[in-house]
């Protein structure tokens, strides 16, 4: 299937993963270009704030150990003043030195101008005051109360100033705080704003993100859900359209390629299916006609049962009274007659034995056998007679002749009836006429194919039903073709008939083997004539007619016969007496048939086992083998006296050779 | 990677020409913040400088030359000065102030604006505690305090010690070391007395009550952490009220008023210096020379220290190049690196505090030529 598919390993055109970044990229971009200037300003706000409050508290602190030491010196001054002494001077001096030092430490400190203005503003009133207190001390020292008085009052001014001083500082410095806390509101100001700038470019990226989710992915999911969905119920023409050649637009691509595939194998699925079905509805046609052929041979066997009987009784009279007959001249008349009656009997008897052939299906011998050499040996049988006649046949021995499982006696049979039915044609058609009988292998399966330029057939579908025929009442039975047909199936193969330009066709398939053929048997030698007989024979049978007939004949070979109508009658004359040889009918009436009586011999009379011989007209009774068919030989309804001779010859060299 | 290696090398190269074209500015702008005495020493040393070729080529400027400093110390003047140098862009270094008072009013805002002060005289410690821009050529006063005491108690072998100082931060730093250190020795101050730089009555009045009180039970020594026209004006009454006790001055009564009546009245008092003048030199002649106007002067530590202080400046421009952080980045070098200089008022070098460690003495002042009496090395 030549596709132009794009290469998976690809990397993908437009990826998702490309657009998500830029958004992303794109989001990043905006916070930065909001947040950069809102981000310095709150940096300078916040270095502002920071340094506007920066040691406001050691200055602050400051001030209050400085207020504390003046204090403590304009307390000790007062000391002084009522009682003057070195250690209250000392006090002072230790206080103002300390003053000195924790003014200087005002310069450490970062403050801003007018705030180091005051701070000199009060180092100045602070030196004064240390000049006063020196006044205070000399006046007092030298007991002057107006100068140590007046010198007081100064002290007393300075000390207003200084408390004046101090709160100016202390303002200023309530100022810088207030600056200092509003640049920190500003800053968290700033900070809202970027903290809203970020949501807002959070907000625009989500939606951004959507947008392109939905569009990439949500909408080519749904095309494809919608797609899968028509395909879930036998739509394959449905297919998603790609429009783009990212992720999802390779997964759509791919989808479709899926569906084309999907509609291709349900098509060969369909197809298939419609083979199969066909193929079964041909089988089960097949099964209805053997089923239907299968009614008519239990139909058949019946009808067969019940005309076999009587029919034995006509035949084996009329063959008797002919042999008395054709010694007298002057009853010629009734000789003729009786031949008549002969012959129709005869087609009776052969009619049925189709029938009971048909009916029976005995399961056939297989053996590995060639079929160019079965059909030959076929076609010898009739050699001579189609070389006498009008009729050509064309048989050239195949090149490779293949091999097959069969019983080459029903193939012989099977060949015999399409010649003949080939035979039939031409005859029917008039004038000289050909036959074509050919044997090939091929594709596993070995091929005989008969033509002839016969009258063709009239209803091809038909042929092989049974009594179907268009031959001349009284020239066919109808059972040949059925019987054909019976065979070839058996073997596992088909046939088919059908018309060619100049007649009939047969074509007969059957599988081939590969295993060997075995090496054919040597022809048996010539019989010698039949030596005459005298043993004892017990004939068993309900039909009185049929049993009497078969004494009869017996006798005339020379054999002892004794006939009994039921299976007690023969117990009690076996109790009584012995013979060499049984035959018996298998149904029979009474509590002792034919089948009762062989178990009683195989428990009383054993050596009799193997001079039973049972005679039947039922076809379901003929066959043998333990359990389904009768123990010992079987002779069936109706059967020539010739048969019946030979049959009983036969066990009875048995029972010599035993003896 | 090769494109930008293609390019970025030019652009360097470029760059650093501009940058180079940057730090070499048209001039070198030196703030000058010392008492107008120190002015000849200062312009002598740019003179000297600018005839040699400038710094690197770049002419050296003086600023601040036409602030005439009285000597009694004014903050809020050295507060206005302070921002007038703050806002000269070309300025690299401030020079001053003289006195303790005033660096400690404008160090605060030269170290909170990034401008290197190069501090001569002043002697207060926490002037070179305020920040890491602020250096000092001169001892702190918890060195000079130290040393008045030990050699007091311990050479001298007072007991009894009166402090007359000058109510500023100098005198006040100053007594408080002196007072410190003394006491722990075992000695005891038994008069401290304050007056203002300039004196006025009231100070005369209660100087002369202390002494005439101190006439009766004297002290084994006086120390004066004053200036110069306070300690003519004590010594004289010490002498004319015949106080036999010893003398003990401060570094600032090295100064050399230019007054006979200072070097007549002097004779005998041992003061705490750091500099001993040399015998005609031309830097001094020279100045001599410049401050005629004033009368028969001769330079002192204060001029040696201010001349010194321009070629220290030359130094650190031409080490860290023409930047004030170049200038602090090289004297945090020289710090670090224990570096001497040479300059007139002699060998020193930077301690981690950034104060100058030198030679220290205690020189007896005589009306002709002082006399060294101890030698302490440098630290």
């Amino acid at each position: 299937m030549s596709r132009d598919k794009p290469d998976p390993s690809g990397p993908p055109r437009g990826s998702i993963l490309r657009s998500i970044l830029l958004v992303a990229l794109g989001a990043l971009g905006l916070v930065a270009a909001g947040a950069a200037p809102l981000l310095a300003r709150q940096a300078a706000l916040s270095r502002e704030a920071a340094g506007l409050g920066r040691g406001l508290a050691e200055t602050i602190q400051l001030n209050m150990r400085i207020q504390q030491r003046l204090d403590a010196c304009l307390m000790a001054l007062q000391i002084y003043l009522e009682r003057p002494g070195q250690e209250v001077r000392r006090r002072f001096e230790d206080l103002y030195f300390e003053l000195g030092d924790l003014q200087v430490r005002y310069g450490m400190m970062d403050i801003d101008t007018d705030e180091r203005r005051a701070v000199e503003r009060i180092r100045a009133s602070q030196g004064d005051l240390g000049l006063a207190a020196m006044q205070v001390f000399e006046s007092t020292d030298r007991g002057a109360g107006d100068g140590a008085r007046a010198a007081i009052r100064k002290v007393q001014e300075l000390e207003a100033q200084l408390d004046q001083d101090l709160s100016a500082l202390s303002g200023l410095q309530a100022e810088r705080l207030n600056q200092s806390l509003g640049r920190a509101r500003q800053a968290v100001f700033m900070s809202t704003l970027l903290v809203a700038w970020v949501g807002i470019c959070f907000l625009l990226a989500f939606a951004a993100l959507v947008v392109v989710l939905r569009r990439r992915v949500l909408a080519p999911l749904q095309d494809m859900a919608t797609a899968a969905g028509a395909i879930r119920r036998g739509d394959f023409a449905g297919r998603v359209p790609v429009r783009r050649q990212d992720e999802v637009g390779r997964v759509a691509t791919e989808f479709n390629y899926m569906a084309a595939e999907l509609a291709s194998i349900y098509a060969n699925l369909e197809r298939k299916v419609e083979e199969r079905t066909r193929a079964l509805k041909d089988v089960q046609k097949q099964l209805i006609h053997a089923e239907r052929l299968s009614a008519v041979g239990q139909l058949v066997s019946g009808v067969a049962h019940e005309l076999n009987n009587p029919l034995t009784a006509i035949i084996g009279f009329a063959e008797v009274e002919e042999g008395s007959l054709s010694l007298d001249p002057d009853r010629t008349r009734l000789a003729r007659n009786l031949g008549h009656i002969l012959t129709q009997a005869e087609r009776c008897r052969r009619i049925v034995a189709s029938l009971l052939q048909f009916a029976r299906r005995p399961a056939p011998r297989l053996e590995p056998c060639r079929l160019g050499a079965v059909v030959a040996e076929a076609l010898k049988l009739r050699e001579y007679e189609l070389s006498t006649g009008d009729v050509n046949l064309h048989a050239d021995p195949p090149e490779h002749d293949p091999v097959v499982e069969g019983d080459r006696f029903k193939l012989q049979q099977a060949v015999l009836i399409l010649v003949n039915n080939a035979v039939d044609a031409i005859r029917q058609r008039g004038g000289p006429g050909h036959i074509w009988v050919e044997v090939a292998a091929g594709d596993g399966e070995a091929v005989l194919e008969v033509r002839d330029d016969g009258t063709g057939l009239k209803e091809a579908g038909r042929v092989f039903e049974p009594f179907y025929t268009t031959k001349p009442v009284g020239e066919g039975t109808g059972l040949g073709l059925s019987i054909c047909y019976g065979i070839v199936e058996e073997h596992g193969g088909r046939i088919v008939g059908e018309n060619w330009d100049r007649g009939a066709r047969f074509v007969l398939s059957l599988p081939q083997s590969d295993r060997k053929v075995p090496r054919e048997a040597a022809a048996p030698p010539a019989e010698a004539p039949p030596p005459p007989l005298h043993q004892k024979v017990l004939v068993v049978d309900d039909e009185v007619p049929v049993l009497d007939l078969q004494v009869e004949y017996l006798s005339e070979l020379g054999l002892q016969v004794t006939g009994v109508a039921s299976g007690e009658a023969a117990i009690t004359f076996l109790e009584q007496h012995q013979v060499d040889l049984i035959i018996s009918d298998v149904r029979m009436p009474g509590p002792v048939d034919g089948l009762g009586l062989y178990r009683w011999v195989c428990s009383n009379r054993p050596s009799l086992e193997r001079t039973f011989l049972f005679t039947s007209g039922d076809p379901s009774a003929l066959g043998t083998g333990p359990g389904v068919g009768l123990p010992a030989e079987c002779l069936a309804k109706p059967y020539a006296m010739e048969e019946l001779g030979a049959c009983v010859r036969r066990l009875l060299a048995r029972r010599v050779v035993v003896l | 990677m090769r494109l930008m290696g293609g390019w970025l090398a030019p652009v360097l190269v470029v760059v650093c020409l501009l940058g180079g074209c940057q730090q070499r500015p048209s001039r070198v702008v030196l703030g000058v913040a010392l008492a107008q005495s120190s002015h000849p020493a200062v312009q002598l040393a740019a003179d000297e400088i600018n005839a040699a070729g400038g710094i690197d080529g770049v002419p050296v400027e003086l600023m601040g030359m036409e602030w005439i400093t009285v000597e009694e110390a004014r903050p809020e003047e050295a507060l206005k000065w302070a921002e007038r140098f703050s806002g000269e862009e070309d300025l690299l270094a401030i020079i001053g102030h003289s006195d303790s008072a005033s660096s400690l009013v404008a160090a605060p805002l030269y170290n909170a604006r990034g401008i290197p002060q190069l501090v001569t005289i002043a002697t207060h410690p926490a002037i070179t505690q305020i920040g890491a821009w602020t250096y000092r050529l001169s001892a702190s006063d918890a060195y000079q305090g130290r040393i008045l005491a030990e050699y007091a108690v311990r050479d001298l072998g007072a007991r009894r010690l009166a402090l007359f100082l000058v109510n500023d931060d100098y005198g006040r730093g100053l007594a408080a070391q002196v007072r410190r250190q003394a006491e722990a020795l075992g000695a005891e101050v038994v008069a401290t007395l304050l007056h203002r730089n300039v004196l006025q009555a009231s100070d005369k009045e209660a100087m002369e009550a202390a002494l005439q009180r101190l006439r009766i039970d004297p002290p084994d020594q006086f120390i004066l952490l004053q200036r110069i026209e306070a300690a003519t004006w004590t010594v004289r009454r010490i002498r004319e009220l015949n106080i036999s006790s010893g003398i003990l001055g401060g570094d600032n009564l090295a100064v050399d008023g230019s007054s006979d009546a200072w070097r007549k009245m002097s004779a005998g008092v041992q003061i705490f210096q750091v500099f001993v003048a040399p015998e005609n030199e031309a830097w001094m002649r020279e100045i001599q020379v410049r401050s005629n106007d004033r009368g028969e002067r001769r330079a002192d530590y204060s001029d040696a220290f201010a001349y010194d202080v321009v070629y220290l400046a030359r130094e650190a421009i031409l080490g860290g190049g023409f930047s004030r952080a170049g200038i602090r980045a090289h004297l945090e070098g020289m710090a670090a690196a224990g570096t001497w200089m040479d300059g007139v008022g002699g060998h020193y070098r930077f301690g981690p505090d950034r104060n100058a460690r030198r030679e220290a003495y205690i020189l007896e002042l005589r009306p002709d030529r002082n006399r060294v009496v101890k030698v302490f090395p440098a630290e």
